[in-house]
């Protein structure tokens, strides 16, 4: 067992490696035993798949790089993360390679000419590598020559991230109640926000997994429950009252509002929110219109355009949102007439639907 | 290719990687589904194109879906652009004139051709009927295919013509045209070869199956198919003799022998074309006259002048009238002795060299009555109670040359295909009918 172990942590900081210059003083032997070491691990995953004592041990470990909260380092090695990666880590460590410019020439060509021994007899496993290795260089050449040709498909972006996290933190919550906040939180302090954001609210409005059908690279042998990944997305946002604010502050309004129009636990905050940044703007008499104290605020047309795109919402919602209003202004005094309380003039400008 | 690869390797898309790193996802994971979104996405705005065509956003402008096309080239392999390839095909947006690459089209039509991408039929019509080069590559592929390799085998010619999904394209009229003027080069050049005319055959036969399947969407008058044709003489022929009644089966061949001779001898008289047309036309559905050979050679009554002529008029359709009396004359004779011999417990091979008239004449005969007497000989040691005894023997002294044992042979698998479509039991026939075209086949 122990064997074993020491020789999947050597083979993580191997792959660790693989991406740095460090490469740089590798030589053809030094290639020829990291894909050895690969393959015996491939050959591990074959026959110990079924194995429970083995598998579970091996999936331990793995799993523990994501536990470890506050690392300094550069994070898990990508990749390999449970015990399915490890049927492929030969393909990991292959495009790590091919994809580091920092690898000698002498290198390089031995690792080309072992994973490309052009014709002869092959055994299967080659084979398999080889098509693997095509296959994913013939789609990465795909979608560069679309972005390329001008048709950049963010939205396609944006989704394909979306649906990663919701795999990742569906798989993460099975193995450990407290991964997915731990992993989103992470996330959060080291990724652009921004992106971080749009995704996040990409993922919320994802329609919920049918039968798609799995790619192969993506096997994750665990059955999927649907929308727990959304479950836990909801839930640690729900715990991060900060996050919470960037969140509604940045994004644009009508994708808010398909947002919680979809998940009504947000949807709550959200309206806490709206009120509450609300309260803070003042009637300037001179100017006759709705201003903010303080330059951080949200402006009146921003606020108006939130609760606009609400309103075009489906009824829970819609209705939720004019009932908040409408208290809100009873609480104000009930005033009809604009200028007086910020609530009445909201549902003025509204107009219809009051 | 290395150096290919490898470059193909050292691209990434920024966007994505920090994020699909921190997750622990490789490209390896994210590629596919990226590749996958984008093919959606874009799909999803060629459709927008085609059903709404005005007032939506997301409509994709023409030179876009140009411009598309030609990025698409060298990717139509790719499994995963099938759905982005289809759409391309069938998505017509509102512009009159045609706005993909042509490349785009030979790209794709050579991709199918080599069976290295899987379409729906749809958007192989739409292929064609958008670009005709690559329904001329087809036809002449199929072609290619069947007389090369494929002589006498019609089941195989059938599997063959199937997949490359012409029938089913044919059911447009444009498409059926092009085909059929193919096929009518193809005869005339080879003047008439047997492996020409037996495609010829299964591809009608599949085609009208197709035809009769698609009959609730696609409702073109016959005479868009066959323009040349009188529309009754059409509707005839289109009937499947399967399951006709005896007497009605004659009536039918009767009728459709009246037709014809009438376009070759009413007021077209002498036209030579008009002749090569309704011949081209009949042969289409060869069934026939075999089936007429049949009828002759079983019946025991006084053989119809009708089918007389069809049988003559079927093998050799540019026969002056004297030549074709003539032929009329000689048939006739060799089907009453043969009649004769037909219900005889036992026969032998003399008596059949005898009913057949060899060796009564001087000079050999013309070559087209020689196929016609052989073609009758054979049916009749199918069919005649006493007939598989001598068979083997019979065909042995028949097949004197290659070309004869071939003509035989051609013979033999077309009249059991017929059989396998008609529906018609015969199994002793059947039998025989096997066991000589194994034999015949081994010996090639």
């Amino acid at each position: 067992m122990e064997p074993l172990l020491q020789h999947l942590e050597r083979f993580s900081e191997v792959l660790a490696v693989s991406r740095t210059t460090h490469v740089s003083t590798w030589d053809p032997a030094t290639v020829r035993r990291a894909l050895q070491w690969a393959r015996y691990l491939r050959h591990i995953h074959r026959r110990f798949g079924r194995h429970g004592r083995i598998r579970t041990a091996l999936e331990r470990r793995l799993h523990n790089q994501w536990r470890q909260e506050s690392s300094p380092g550069p994070g898990p090695v990508p990749g390999l993360t449970n015990f399915q990666s490890l049927g492929r880590c030969d393909i990991l460590l292959a495009v790590r390679l091919l994809e580091n410019r920092a690898l000698g020439d002498a290198a390089c060509h031995h690792l080309l000419h072992q994973l490309f021994p052009g014709p002869g007899v092959r055994d299967t496993e080659e084979e398999t590598l080889q098509d693997c290795l095509a296959r994913l260089a013939r789609r990465r050449s795909a979608v560069h020559m679309l972005r390329l040709s001008g048709y950049r498909e963010e939205d396609s972006l944006v989704k394909t991230q979306a649906e990663l996290l919701l795999e990742r933190l569906q798989e993460v919550g099975q193995a450990e109640a407290e991964g997915p906040s731990r992993l989103l939180s992470r996330l959060w302090e080291r990724l652009p926000q921004n992106n971080f954001l749009k995704v996040t609210a990409a993922a919320l409005l994802l329609p919920p997994p049918s039968t798609r059908p799995q790619e192969e690279e993506l096997a994750l042998g665990s059955p999927k429950a649907p929308g727990r990944g959304r479950q836990e997305l909801v839930r640690w946002l729900l715990g991060k009252p900060d996050i919470m604010v960037v969140f509604c502050r940045s994004l644009p309004a009508s994708l808010l509002a398909s947002v919680v129009g979809r998940h009504p636990a947000l949807s709550r905050v959200y309206l806490g929110l709206l009120t509450d940044w609300g309260r803070h703007l003042y009637y300037d008499l001179q100017k006759g219109s709705w201003v903010r104290a303080e330059p951080q605020d949200l402006p009146w047309e921003e606020l108006y355009d939130r609760f606009q795109s609400l309103c075009q919402a489906s009824p829970p919602l819609k209705d939720e949102v004019l009932t908040t209003l409408k208290s809100c202004k009873a609480q104000d005094g009930d005033y009809e007439v604009p200028g007086l309380s910020i609530w009445t003039d909201l549902l003025l400008a509204l107009g219809s639907g009051t | 290719m290395l150096s290919h690869i490898l470059s193909a390797f050292r691209f990434d898309v920024r966007e994505v990687v920090p994020f699909c790193q921190g997750l622990g996802y490789t490209p390896a994971d994210y590629y596919p589904s990226l590749l996958t979104n984008m093919v959606s996405s874009l799909v999803s705005e060629l459709r927008e194109n085609h059903l709404n065509g005005f007032n939506t956003q997301r409509r994709m402008a023409p030179e876009r879906v140009a411009s598309l096309s030609r990025v698409c080239v060298p990717l139509v392999t790719l499994p995963d652009f099938e759905p982005l390839v289809e759409a391309l095909l069938t998505c017509h947006g509102h512009e009159p004139q045609e706005v993909l690459w042509p490349e785009f089209f030979e790209a794709v039509n050579e991709a199918f051709l080599l069976k290295k991408i899987s379409l729906p039929t749809l958007a192989v019509v739409s292929l064609w009927l958008r670009h005709l080069p690559s329904l001329e590559k087809a036809t002449l592929h199929l072609f290619e295919k069947l007389l090369s390799s494929e002589r006498h085998c019609l089941q195989r010619m059938e599997c063959f013509i199937k997949d490359s999904l012409l029938p089913q394209a044919a059911c447009h009229p444009a498409i059926f045209r092009i085909v059929d003027e193919t096929f009518r080069c193809a005869l005339l050049e080879t003047d008439g070869a047997p492996e020409v005319l037996a495609a010829l055959q299964v591809f009608t036969r599949c085609f009208v199956e197709a035809l009769e399947k698609e009959n609730k969407q696609l409702k073109f008058a016959l005479k868009t198919y066959f323009p040349y044709a009188s529309p009754s003489l059409v509707m005839v022929l289109l009937q499947h003799p399967k399951g006709i009644a005896q007497g009605l089966c004659c009536q039918l061949l009767k009728c459709i022998s009246e037709m014809l001779r009438e376009a070759v001898e009413g007021q077209t008289a002498g036209s030579h074309r008009g002749a090569f047309e309704s011949w081209f036309l009949f042969i289409h559905f060869g069934g026939w006259a075999d089936i007429a050979a049949e009828q002759l050679l079983m019946s025991e009554a006084e053989p119809p002048e009708a089918l007389l002529w069809l049988l003559a008029f079927s093998s050799s359709p540019h026969d002056g009238d004297q030549q074709r009396a003539q032929t009329m004359v000689e048939v006739k004779a060799v089907l009453g002795r043969l009649g004769k011999l037909f219900r005889s417990p036992t026969l032998s091979g003399q008596d059949l060299q005898a009913a057949a008239g060899e060796g009564r004449e001087a000079e050999p005969r013309p070559l087209v009555r020689q196929q016609l007497t052989r073609r009758l000989l054979l049916s009749f040691l199918l069919w005649a109670p006493a007939g598989h005894a001598i068979a083997r023997e019979v065909v042995t002294l028949m097949a004197q040359t290659e070309d004869i044992t071939h003509e035989i042979i051609g013979f033999l698998d077309q009249t059991l295909y017929r059989w396998d479509q008609f529906c018609i039991e015969a199994p002793r026939p059947r039998k025989v009918a096997r066991e000589l075209l194994t034999e015949l086949r081994a010996g090639v």
